[in-house]
């Protein structure tokens, strides 16, 4: 029977933190990653829960572990992480309701990590805090990571809140990497309002209900990219399926880098498969889901081109199962062949050295071959569509101002960058509108969201968002209904953000005799 | 330039006095119409270019990928 145990509270690195016991019993990547991590983010003070249910390891107790005669407990252990120095006294009086002890403890919270009765995959369910990104926002580079969501621990009273995505050590007796991959993609705050988020062993038991292999279901034996694709089905959801489109189905830079920022910038994590390199000539195929990126410098574009937003990021956001969350991977085109591969690089340490070798250093590349997303049913549209839709409603802006420009012997100026992802309406409408046009006069605003809902052809849910920018001054936003097939994708309704645009627009089509149907005029001026 | 952050939305934005559209804003709006021949031919030209950027945006897929097993 389990017994009641008191909580326990350490400093971190000390000999009570958890993840030092767990570095002394199995020579682990992630436990050291872990630390590394932890360290970074300036953690000062572990609190221990002894006893935690965890849904996840539950169901994977049910599935497996019940039934082996090692004698597996079904409970574990929940270490909480804090940046200050929470000890008994402070955590007491927190619990107490006493003030400042309650800010104290949350808002020096990093995240938590449960560890597992397993010896061989101790580390479950993980959640930690992102690095702090103040030096990319004054940079006009900062991380992206739309689909991280909040999560809750409750602890004697005390709710803890830490935004991120939940990553978990593969166990390879219920789950293989793509398992992970998926659990942590189907944690995205995307599908908040969509479905109940599956446990490990719910994605291996479906994938081998909805498309069998032959193969038993535990211990589990890996998972073809087609289970992976119906178990997405099999969630309510629909699997977007991309591979790359060099030799050996490797990705360009241009492929990759747009497709991956389009979808994080949706809100959605990216499954991306492909081979890990290890020893000379030994590669294995793993699966690894990319959860944010680190957004590029605005690019410089010449007068009257246009190029395509992202297409330079340099740096992707990683969960991967060997390694630990949000691991950082630089995107390099290393061979000089125009195909990129991920590199595990880990910023410097921020805080002095790291306390144990960090696994980023000696960790291999990985080649994208394949990517997997899982979006909302109702959005039909081909991301890919989506692109060429943009790249052809778009192109006429920048060449159309650069020829009046010349005309008119105005100052030149430069080009335009172009970017498209999908978005829920009432999203739009209500935040990247208010964001986009919060410098004009709260009328602009009014007007623009009202014609938008009374003048333009009712549309879908979801809306593709193409944008085009001159520097980083959005010039214009074109929408487009996702529910219908990708060959009826036309414009529904265009916003033009200066009254430049549909000026231009009418001057263009007179000059150059093309024939530009963007819908709707909205005018956001 | 600056970068705006609205809860989880992190855009592109600028004020209107952003250096990047002097150009645009000088721009007269009433003066005739001019350069057909020059805008057809740029326009000719960038639709040729947009085809070698579109390349990179084809859907494939393949069965053996399909089949490809992950452990």
């Amino acid at each position: 029977m389990h017994r009641p145990k008191p909580l326990r509270f350490s400093a971190f690195g000390a000999s009570g933190d958890p993840l030092v016991v767990l570095e002394r019993e199995v020579d682990s990547r992630q436990v050291k990653y872990l630390r590394c991590y932890l360290h970074d983010l300036d953690a000062r003070s572990v609190v221990i829960e002894p006893n935690y249910f965890d849904r996840d390891y539950l169901s994977e107790f049910e599935a497996f572990y019940a039934t082996s005669a090692a004698g597996y407990p079904n409970i574990c252990q929940r270490a909480h992480f804090f940046r200050e120095n929470v000890t008994r006294a402070v955590f007491a009086k927190a619990v107490g309701g006493e003030g400042q002890a309650r800010t104290l403890v949350e808002t020096s919270y990093l995240g938590h990590v449960v560890i597992r009765p397993i010896p061989g995959a101790p580390v479950g369910r993980t959640v930690l805090k992102l690095y702090p990104d103040e030096k990319g926002i004054a940079e006009g580079t900062p991380r992206i990571m739309e689909p991280a969501r909040e999560y809750e621990a409750h602890v004697a009273g005390l709710t803890l809140r830490v935004s991120g995505i939940a990553w978990e050590q593969q166990d390879s007796a219920v789950g293989s990497c793509a398992t992970v991959a998926l659990w942590s993609m189907l944690h995205s705050s995307a599908f908040d309002d969509h479905h109940a988020i599956p446990t490990t062993a719910e994605i291996t038991s479906m994938a081998h209900w909805s498309a069998p292999t032959g193969h038993r279901i535990f211990p589990d034996s890996g998972l073809q990219l087609a289970q992976i694709l119906e178990v997405i089905k099999g969630h309510g959801l629909a699997p977007v399926f991309i591979t790359g489109e060099e030799g050996d189905q490797t990705f360009s830079r241009e492929r990759f880098c747009t497709l991956v920022a389009s979808f994080l910038r949706s809100g959605y994590p990216v499954l991306v498969n492909g081979w890990l390199e290890e020893e000379e000539n030994q590669r294995e195929a793993h699966t690894i889901c990319i959860v944010g990126f680190r957004s590029a410098a605005p690019p410089t574009v010449a007068p009257g081109e246009h190029v395509l937003a992202d297409k330079d990021i340099n740096f992707v956001y990683v969960h991967d199962d060997n390694l630990g969350p949000n691991a950082r991977f630089r995107i390099l085109d290393a061979e000089g062949d125009g195909t990129i591969s991920l590199f595990p690089e880990s910023p410097p340490p921020l805080n002095g050295g790291w306390p144990t070798s960090n696994p980023t250093q000696t960790y291999h590349e990985i080649i994208p071959t394949e990517i997997v997303v899982a979006v909302h049913p109702e959005l039909r549209t081909d991301p890919l569509e989506l692109q060429r839709a943009a790249e052809n409603y778009t192109r006429w802006l920048p060449l159309a101002l650069d020829h009046e420009i010349k005309q008119q012997k105005g100052t030149s100026t430069s080009g335009m960058v172009v970017s498209s992802r999908f978005v829920r309406l009432p999203q739009y409408i209500e935040h990247e509108l208010a964001s986009t046009l919060r410098d004009r006069t709260p009328s602009v605003l009014s007007k623009t969201r009202l014609t938008l809902w009374e003048k333009a052809t009712p549309m879908s849910l979801h809306i593709g968002l193409v944008r085009i920018s001159l520097g980083t001054e959005p010039m214009m936003d074109i929408l487009f209904d996702t529910s219908d097939s990708d060959r009826h994708l036309r414009p529904t309704a265009y916003l033009a953000f200066r009254a430049h645009v549909p000026w231009l627009l009418s001057r263009w089509q007179k000059l150059s005799g093309e024939d530009i149907d963007l819908g709707v005029l909205v005018r956001a001026w | 330039m600056k970068v705006g952050t609205q809860r989880k939305f992190t855009i592109w934005t600028a004020p209107a006095s952003s250096s990047d559209v002097p150009a645009l804003v000088q721009l007269d709006m009433r003066a005739p119409i001019a350069g057909a021949t020059v805008a057809k031919k740029r326009a000719a030209s960038a639709k040729l270019r947009s085809q070698k950027v579109l390349k990179h945006f084809v859907t494939r897929t393949s069965a053996e990928s399909l089949r490809k097993l992950v452990k």
